[in-house]
């Protein structure tokens, strides 16, 4: 079986969101670019997979979608475990865009499952795993918190309201995960750094397709107020605010 | 034309979220100028699918097929997408909730439809069609230009108000045919927790960090949480130690909730955890560090002991309720 | 002259047995890897000296340091008496010694008295081993055998310091008797001989000479069998002091290939050229016999069990698992196992065990806290910490497993340039109610 981790390049968590260009981009001086988080779960659970011999997962390979500055990030994947990359030599300009050029990499390529995190960090969209399943005419499931391969078939847990199900879908389709997939993030050995530097990057220049959406503008939220604060020897105060002035109990 | 809204229902009913959604698909039909369809998929009764005719739905459309029983993303983006087409809606509007988030990316390249996700606000502008959504885990917002022509919006949790008008809904049991080779997902196991209020429905929260120190404290967060009606939630290493269930984990990697109003207990207000709980309208810290971040993200604050002061606030709320 | 011919049989025997074993442990040597070049000699003499033969260390324990230095000293003057049994065994002679004068004097009188000394001393440890509960003698890693061990090695030692005395009190007491003269002076035996006043000479002659045999002989199984026990340290330990590690403790040795990647990944040009050659073959860090430095494995063979190490160490105290101890009587237990079947089999060879996990654990490992307590505590300089580190590199750079809250340190450090969560722009903070001006 191989699997194909779908990971995209984001600011890491610390960063200082600042905007340039009159707020219509986003300012990338000294940025540490990492790994979106969730990928980098998707990542350590499709590893998990591969390091299981029962689980006949042969393969973990990496997709990106954008230009030639990503490749440390790719890199880092690669010496996190995954075997192989590809990258879409393109701007990922939104989430329709990436998911075409992610789909027709695929159809080329062939994968049995295909492991998106469910939002990325920067723009929180949510969207990528479910428009290359629906490109591709293929399953997805969603929320996922635990993908476990038995006897040779999947099995997928995914959240539900008040619980969650244990499901199954046919391969190839695409896992949609969220937290729960994964314990913690796989780092680098020192192995996997050095060995990374051999493992092929295949580069695919993009086809043509669109994008639906545009960010125009930011804006940083509104500062907000001052916190009030409430002597500890007479918390009952906090419950009269609470009541009267914001009015939410 | 007309503007399109998918309410889930869980078990036959509907939420709070289901009628803010409504809500907010009337006022945007009224910013179009166009009518309100509300599309159900599942078993529901026509009582409860009158409900949201109270909130501004003109037709309400009822789908139950064979397929429906289950979640299969295929299945449901099909029926909605078909919906779409007969009723000719320019935009569809979809919760941000798992269901929500599984679908609409589906529907979206099914009806070559540019989405916001996430949305908090009516759209800022009609031509381009602009919408307002949150951006880098909360520490930006942004404005959005969708240029297809049918538009999908998911709306995020508790971000806008119910509005009622008066009901003069139409229910109209539909007919759709889907294809039974798009049925794929088989669900084998359902684990459903009892009782609890669900952290992502709840409209107060009281979470414990590890400034409580030990799961044995945590007596006193369950009972306000219990007489607030809230739910209960956790920072992550809390979850991490098996203090607390991981389904009460909220932050960047764990449940991203925006209730009414957000109670911590000895939780610092690292990044992530924030990131979880940034969109809350009122942040509550109690914590016995005055230099802790959260009390920069809170509205309100106590510095003090946790273990002295949760006994007080529960003596307080007790006193309120009399 | 059949006397002599039994003693070269036995003799032959003793050596040939000892240096079978002796070639056994060096071919266990050579599955090891190098370690640091033993250089200064000078500096490691004088240590020699002082902790080896000064006993230094054993004196941090002052109380029952004292007994074990009578021991060790009365070992070390005991054994040139033993060297002149030998020669008089191999060639018929009767303390051929003698010719030495008053040193030959000073050499018998210190033994005899010695031979006292130590007696009482062993019987002190067995009364103390068998009536009393000593903490630092117990342990997951003491197993029963490890405490018969001991009670048999003592009981050998007291065997000898009476064959001894009772050779030297039948050889004063015979040689009184007959008139002839005493060769070198024997304090205690003489005391001693008043007891066997009355016996015919030719009883006293056989007491000597049955004493005289029992010494020796014991001295050669004793000798067979310290290889296999734990106190093998009574030939390990001089040398291991003189082949201490000299670096100060708490001093990490940095590993030279990674030196050389680190260098070649903070150049640019070099940092994601493809170079598959550069990749070393070998192992990093330590996983199983075979990574260890011939100076891991000496230390093992050294270490007697006295748990002094184990008593100091903050981790093992505070209920943690780790026993710097166990560390290395797993090390020598696991070359005990693996090192016939690389013998055997060639020094790949896997029997799906290691020295981690199967002995080590890696929650052993993870509770060190470096303080170097234990090697600071061991009388004879086993170095404790460049083993644990070891391992803990293979288990970082070849598994990338380590606790959670590692592995976000180590994310932090490579993201954020410090170990915890905040963004590098935020560093200077600390400064800015300081009225310290930053360039």
């Amino acid at each position: 079986m191989k699997i194909l981790v779908c990971i995209s390049n984001v600011p890491d968590t610390t960063t200082k969101v600042k905007f340039v260009e009159a707020d219509t981009k986003f300012d990338t001086t000294g940025v540490q670019w990492v790994i979106n988080p969730w990928d980098e779960l998707s990542l350590t659970r499709a590893l998990e997979l591969k390091d299981d011999p029962s689980t006949g997962v042969k393969s973990v390979t990496v997709a990106h979608v954008g230009p030639a500055s990503s490749e440390p990030t790719i890199r880092k994947a690669l010496a996190i475990g995954a075997d192989d990359a590809i990258r879409v030599n393109t701007e990922p300009s939104d989430g329709y865009y990436v998911a075409s050029q992610l789909a027709e990499v695929i159809r080329k390529e062939q994968f049995d499952i295909i492991i998106c995190g469910i939002e990325s960090s920067d723009f929180n969209g949510s969207v990528t795993g479910g428009m290359i399943a629906e490109f591709m005419n293929i399953p997805s499931v969603s929320a996922v918190s635990g993908l476990k391969i038995e006897n040779g078939k999947p099995l997928l847990t995914r959240e539900i309201d008040g619980g969650r199900e244990t499901v199954s879908v046919p391969t190839p389709f695409v896992a949609i995960v969220q937290k729960g997939i994964a314990k913690e993030p796989r780092i680098a050995a020192m192995r996997g750094i050095m060995m990374a530097r051999t493992k092929p990057v295949k580069i695919y220049e993009p086809m043509e397709a669109q994008s639906l959406t545009k960010f125009i503008v930011f804006e940083k939220p509104r500062p907000r107020a001052a916190c009030k604060y409430i002597d500890a020897e007479n918390p009952g105060l906090l419950i009269q605010l609470l009541q009267n002035e914001a009015k939410v109990i | 034309m007309s503007v399109l809204v998918y309410t889930q229902n869980w078990d036959g009913k509907f939420k709070k979220s289901s009628f803010e959604l409504v809500s907010y698909a009337s006022k945007v039909a009224d910013m179009l100028n166009v009518s309100v369809i509300a599309l159900s998929i599942g078993a529901v009764e026509n009582d409860e699918l009158k409900k949201l005719g109270n909130y501004g739905a003109g037709k309400i459309l009822n789908v139950n097929n064979e397929q429906c029983k289950i979640l299969d993303n295929q299945v449901y983006t099909n029926i909605i997408s078909q919906v779409a087409l007969k009723e000719k809606s320019s935009v569809i509007i979809i919760s941000n909730n798992n269901e929500g988030k599984a679908i609409a990316p589906r529907l979206s390249v099914s009806l070559k439809a540019g989405i916001g996700s996430g949305v908090s606000k009516l759209p800022v502008n009609l031509n381009p069609f602009t919408v307002y959504k949150r951006t880098y885990s909360g520490n930006a917002y942004a404005q959005v230009v969708i240029n297809s022509e049918i538009k999908i919006l998911t709306l995020a949790q508790n971000s806008f108000d119910l509005f009622e008008t008066t009901n003069n809904s139409v229910i109209e049991d539909l007919n759709i045919s889907v294809d039974s080779s798009l049925l794929k997902t088989e669900v084998k196991d359902v684990q459903k927790m009892a009782g609890k209020i669900l952290l992502t429905d709840a409209d107060i929260v009281v979470s414990g960090g590890r400034g409580m120190k030990s799961p044995d404290n945590w007596g006193p967060i369950v009972e306000l949480a219990g007489l607030l009606g809230a739910a209960t939630a956790c920072s992550r290493p809390v979850s991490d130690e098996g203090w607390r269930s991981h389904d009460e984990h909220t932050g960047q990697t764990g449940k991203i909730i925006a209730p009414n109003v957000y109670i911590a207990v000895g939780i610092s207000g690292a990044t992530q955890h924030l990131a979880g709980i940034s969109s809350s309208k009122y942040i509550v810290a109690i914590n016995s560090d005055k230099d802790a971040p959260i009390f920069e993200a809170a509205q309100y604050g106590i510095v003090g002991d946790a273990m002295k002061v949760l006994p007080k606030l529960i003596e307080a709320v007790k006193e309120l309720k009399k | 002259m059949t006397k002599q011919i039994i003693f070269a049989i036995a003799l032959l025997i003793t050596l040939g047995a000892f240096f079978f074993t002796i070639n056994r442990i060096i071919g266990f040597f050579k599955f090891t890897r190098s370690g640091f070049p033993v250089k200064n000699l000078g500096k490691r003499f004088s240590l020699m000296l002082k902790i080896a033969f000064g006993q230094t260390k054993i004196f941090r324990k002052p109380f029952i340091g004292f007994f074990h230095a009578l021991v060790f000293w009365g070992f070390c003057v005991i054994l040139i008496g033993s060297v002149e049994m030998v020669i008089d065994g191999l060639s018929g002679t009767d303390k051929v010694l003698t010719f030495l004068g008053p040193v030959y004097k000073i050499i018998m009188g210190s033994g005899d008295i010695f031979a006292l000394l130590v007696a009482v001393s062993i019987i002190i440890f067995l009364c103390r081993r068998i009536f009393f509960h000593i903490k630092r003698f117990e342990g997951i890693e003491m197993k029963r055998i490890s405490h018969i061990d001991a009670n048999i090695a003592l009981s050998i030692i007291l065997l000898l310091m009476l064959s001894l005395l009772g050779m030297n009190t039948g050889y004063v007491e015979y040689k009184t008797l007959t008139g002839e003269v005493i060769n070198g002076v024997y304090p205690v035996s003489n005391v001693l001989a008043s007891l066997f006043e009355g016996l015919p000479a030719t009883d006293l002659y056989i007491q000597y000479q049955v004493c005289w045999w029992t010494h020796i002989l014991l001295i050669f199984i004793f000798a067979n069998i310290l290889p296999y026990s734990k106190h093998f340290h009574v030939f390990m330990s001089v040398p291991n002091v003189f082949l201490s590690r000299l670096e100060p403790l708490g001093k990490l040795t940095n590993m030279d290939n990674i030196t050389t990647e680190v260098k070649l990944m903070m150049n640019p040009d070099t940092a994601f050229a493809a170079a598959p050659s550069d990749t070393p073959v070998e192992r990093f860090g330590v996983k199983d016999v075979e990574d260890v430095t011939w100076k891991n494995y000496f230390d093992s063979l050294s270490c007697t069990e006295c748990g002094r190490c184990t008593s100091v160490c903050p981790a093992n105290i505070t209920g943690k698992k780790l026993s710097p101890r166990k560390v290395m009587m797993d090390l020598r237990a696991r070359m005990k196992e693996k090192g016939p079947l690389m013998v055997k089999n060639g020094r790949d060879f896997s029997d799906n065990k290691s020295l981690l996990r199967n002995y080590i654990s890696e929650e052993e490992l993870w509770a060190c806290t470096t303080c170097n307590a234990c090697a600071k505590e061991c009388p004879i300089n086993i170095n404790h910490p460049t083993i644990i580190i070891d391992m803990r590199r293979y288990l970082v750079m070849e598994e990338a497993s380590a606790p959670g809250e590692l592995k976000a340190v180590f994310n932090n450090i490579e993201n954020n340039g410090a170990p915890w969560q905040y963004s590098s722009e935020d560093r200077l903070n600390w400064t800015k109610d300081l009225g310290i001006y930053i360039h």
